[in-house]
């Protein structure tokens, strides 16, 4: 089994719930309901359709092969049927979902910083050629790299609202609409965060190419 | 999703190019719904353990209670039987210490003994459990809830605590996925933050030996890793030729390919 249906399927539903709207049905808001009243199956079918979908979620943070991928999946997972009980109804479970783990993952960066640095280095070297060209996966990487790094720099709130930009792709008014703060406050902290990545990308001399993409 | 003024901050081609990027990462891997069948039990375990905890903790007090009060009981009666049939009966046959109470006495005392060394657990005990010195009773069921613990440990950074939950679990659960998944956790510990590479090298070697399962890719570079400190560059050599022929497409081929270069 390569690439499951669960995973091919929660992928689909990563990218189609780029725009959620709360106020659309929400296919999980029932088995969640059961989950938080004590339905232990309901609880475990639910766990299982929200893992599908922050596997991708903690994979865009932390890179494809971390191995504290299963421990994080399982923070976030016991994040959500804690915080259930308290969850107003207001987003769909899923946002919901994508949230805790979105914040596990930030959280797991910051606490381990040096160490993951260093973890980085060995992981995240280009891949070999027969897919992208060794330059284009270079270029790749330095992305998602100073991304990743820049996480760890970053104030928080600047460093959620990048990652929901681009990690959960959500808009600037998603991003406002889910973090309780005005759209104008949500601008300046993406301005922020993207000057900051910018700068790192663009100290980096190997890759000034991927410095001249501007808006 | 983005926004029409064109200059808005999340209307970038540098954070779409970014976003694209990431997503290249996200794709699905063989394997995921095995670990997300795993990860989805150990959360519901995990969910429900601190309450379970809490209960667990009231009856275990109450039982120690209990057999306490047994112990000292019959200890009282034997030591007052003793007094009593020393001077007639000189042998060790006193019907007392076969009786119910007396084998209660004999069976809870060392078991009430025994629990005081395990308390070294005080960071991975409930919150709330209103105690200082956790029984045997405590010591993790399951190789889950052991690596559970474990893994809590090492994410906590009680870097010793952790070693040695991963290396009871190696003990009591050998022949366990848990068990096989730690030697590469254990081994990364070591490694990078004890500076042990002997003892990382055997977590590694243990995992490559016996599986080709998810995690032999990161314990091959493990090894490698440990070699290099070692010294050892012939062996490290081989451990990085190995790496290539079975992973020809890992994340660390180049660094790899470099290292060999370096030691031809």
């Amino acid at each position: 089994m390569v690439a499951s249906t669960g995973a091919q399927a929660s992928l689909s539903l990563l990218a189609s719930s780029a725009q959620p709207d709360p106020r659309s049905v929400d296919p999980l808001a029932e088995v969640a309901r059961r989950a938080c009243a004590g339905d232990s199956a309901a609880a475990r079918r639910l766990l299982g359709e929200l893992g599908h979908a922050l596997l991708p979620v903690l994979r865009m943070l932390l890179g494809p092969r971390h191995p504290e991928i299963e421990d994080l999946l399982q923070e976030s997972l016991i994040g959500v049927l804690r915080g259930l009980p308290s969850f107003r109804w207001e987003s769909t479970v899923l946002h919901y979902a994508r949230r805790v783990a979105l914040r596990r993952g930030l959280e797991y960066r910051r606490r381990h910083r040096t160490v993951e640095h260093t973890l980085d280095a060995v992981r995240s070297s280009p891949g070999p050629a027969g897919g992208p060209s060794p330059h284009d996966e270079a270029v790749a990487e330095c992305c998602r790299g100073h991304l990743r790094a820049l996480l760890e720099d970053l104030s928080e709130v600047q460093a959620e609202a990048l990652t929901m930009r681009v990690v959960l792709g959500y808009s600037i008014d998603e991003i406002a609409e889910s973090t309780g703060v005005p759209a104008n406050t949500v601008r300046s902290r993406l301005r922020l965060a993207k000057d900051a990545l910018r700068q790192r990308i663009e100290s980096d001399s190997r890759f000034s190419e991927l410095a001249e993409v501007r808006p | 999703m983005n926004t029409v003024d064109p200059r808005d901050p999340a209307d970038d081609a540098l954070l779409d190019r970014v976003a694209l990027h990431l997503r290249e990462d996200a794709a699905p891997q063989v394997g995921d719904d095995a670990l997300i069948a795993r990860s989805v039990s150990n959360a519901l375990a995990r969910a429900s353990a601190p309450a379970r905890g809490r209960r667990m903790s009231a009856a275990r007090i109450a039982l120690l209670a209990a057999a306490l009060l047994v112990a000292a009981t019959a200890a009282a009666a034997v030591m007052q039987s003793a007094r009593r049939a020393r001077p007639s009966l000189p042998s060790d046959t006193s019907p007392l210490t076969s009786s119910p109470q007396a084998m209660a006495g004999e069976s809870m005392a060392p078991s009430a003994v025994a629990a005081a060394p395990t308390s070294d657990l005080p960071e991975v005990a409930p919150e709330g459990s209103g105690r200082s010195a956790p029984s045997a009773a405590e010591t993790p069921a399951t190789a889950t809830d052991l690596f559970a613990r474990a893994n809590e440990a090492r994410r906590g950074g009680r870097t010793q605590n952790a070693v040695r939950l991963y290396r009871e679990l190696e003990q009591r659960f050998p022949g366990s996925e848990e068990a096989m998944a730690s030697r590469v956790s254990l081994g990364r510990l070591y490694l990078d933050r004890l500076g042990d590479a002997n003892s990382a090298l055997d977590q590694f070697n243990g995992y490559v030996a016996a599986r080709s399962g998810a995690l032999r890719e990161e314990a091959l570079v493990g090894r490698a890793v440990a070699l290099q400190r070692l010294g050892r560059t012939t062996e490290e050599r081989a451990a990085w030729e190995t790496l290539l022929a079975s992973y020809p497409a890992s994340m660390s081929a180049d660094r790899a390919r470099a290292r060999l270069a370096e030691l031809r």
